[in-house]
């Protein structure tokens, strides 16, 4: 099956390695084995290690589409796959990198004369932890907590107009969940999520949530102690870390130091080890 | 106690490397070596054995770059056998970079301070402290490639 029509052969012209940008490592042990590298251009490129002598590594480098590296994922396609496709259509091409991290000996490959300790098994399917180079998105997961005369929209209003104060309604996407049509309420349901773009505005967010439940939640908790808001981070890793302010946090300071050590914490969680 | 890379560590400006949360642990470990228990890069972190690896994309943030001082384990022979099989189903040269047989031996709070698990992997990392010698302490238990 050709899966990757439509690609170009690469041009190995004097910037095309200084144009590249390093997205992920697929595969990682003591170093990359497979990474995702992209142009200027947003075209994708995989770096396969394939082979290292005395001074050199040897990799096979082969243009990929984003629908190919999502089917990888999927485990929907080889590794063995895509690169036996790449050869098969001159596109693939072994490179050697030295110590010096030169690049030598560009060759493109012959699918008839490649070593075949040089190709990934027929039933490589991605079974590995991507480690990702680009700022991950991170989701703020909320709920009101034993509210019944405040909606959430109203809140999220509170909360727009205090990130306008804060001046970071730009690193901040709000977004309401809309329920359907006879779809069940679970008390314990999120009703919004807050997508930070920029970890740097994360003191202001803490503050920005903060002020909004001060001014709408807590003049509540005189008939209800129990109100507040229930927020819930997580990570691509299915980890997370919960915080309820109104209850565990009490205290404007104190919440904001130990939501932004949380969140900071948690967002290293993935570091907890080295790679592999 | 001063690190073994100390020095490349201080020259690269690394911070908090090892992390802070790293802890001295006594316990057996596995890792992947070479068949001759003497080959020179058998206890030999990835950046030590060649330093200008720094350089490469692999290595471009810092966090990675302390990783490439510290030496690779797993917690049980299963799943560094589990994990090799994996590297190498997908990387059939793997051997030629990291080794081709398992050894075994135990690592004792005086040797260094250790990562946490990797919950699915088993794999964990060691910065060894300035007179750490893990050579003597392991032995070869099996050949994987």
């Amino acid at each position: 099956m050709n899966t990757q029509t439509q690609l170009h052969k690469i041009r190995f012209d004097s910037s095309f390695f200084e144009r590249l940008t390093k997205v992920a490592d697929l595969i990682y042990f003591d170093g990359p084995l497979l990474s995702l590298f992209r142009d200027s251009d947003d075209k994708k490129y995989l770096y396969y290690w394939c082979d290292v002598e005395q001074t050199y590594n040897r990799w096979i480098i082969v243009p990929v589409r984003q629908l190919i590296i999502e089917k990888y994922f999927n485990k929907d396609i080889t590794l063995h796959e895509i690169i036996v496709v790449a050869i098969k259509n001159e596109w693939a091409y072994l490179v050697d990198l030295d110590d010096n991290l030169q690049y030598q000996n560009i060759s493109q490959i012959d699918l008839n004369e490649i070593t075949h300790s040089y190709l990934p098994d027929d039933d490589s399917f991605y079974d590995f932890q991507p480690i990702f180079y680009e700022e991950p998105k991170i989701p703020i997961w909320g709920s009101l907590a034993n509210i019944s005369d405040i909606s959430t929209h109203q809140f999220l209003e509170r909360v727009y107009s205090k990130a306008l104060q804060e001046n970071c309604v730009d690193d901040i996407w709000l977004f309401e969940r809309q329920l359907q049509r006879g779809a069940i309420r679970s008390a314990a349901a999120l009703d919004w999520h807050i997508i930070l773009q920029n970890i740097r505005a994360l003191d202001s967010v803490a503050k920005v949530l903060w002020d909004a439940y001060e001014e709408l939640i807590f003049p509540k908790k005189v008939q209800n102690p129990d109100a507040g808001i229930y927020l819930l981070i997580g990570n691509p890793q299915e980890e997370f870390n919960s915080f309820f302010i109104g209850k565990d946090f009490t205290d404007r300071t104190i919440f904001v130091r130990e939501f932004k050590r949380g969140f900071l914490r948690f967002l290293s969680l993935a570091q907890r080890s080295c790679p592999s | 106690m001063p690190f073994k890379y100390a020095e490349q560590i201080k020259e690269l400006q690394l911070t908090n490397c090892p992390p802070a949360f790293w802890r001295p642990v006594n316990r057996d470990a596995f890792r992947y070596v070479f068949e001759d228990i003497e080959h020179p890069h058998n206890f030999i972190p990835p950046l030590a054995i060649r330093p200008k690896r720094i350089n490469s994309p692999g290595f471009h943030t810092d966090y990675a770059k302390c990783c490439g001082f510290a030496l690779s384990f797993f917690n049980t022979l299963q799943n560094a056998q589990t994990h090799y099989a994996k590297l190498q189903k997908n990387i059939p040269n793997i051997g030629k970079s990291i080794g081709t047989h398992i050894a075994t031996g135990a690592i004792g709070k005086a040797d260094g301070v250790a990562s946490e698990e990797n919950q699915q992997t088993g794999h964990f990392d060691l910065h060894e402290y300035e007179h750490s010698d893990l050579k003597p302490k392991f032995s070869i238990l099996i050949k994987i490639s």
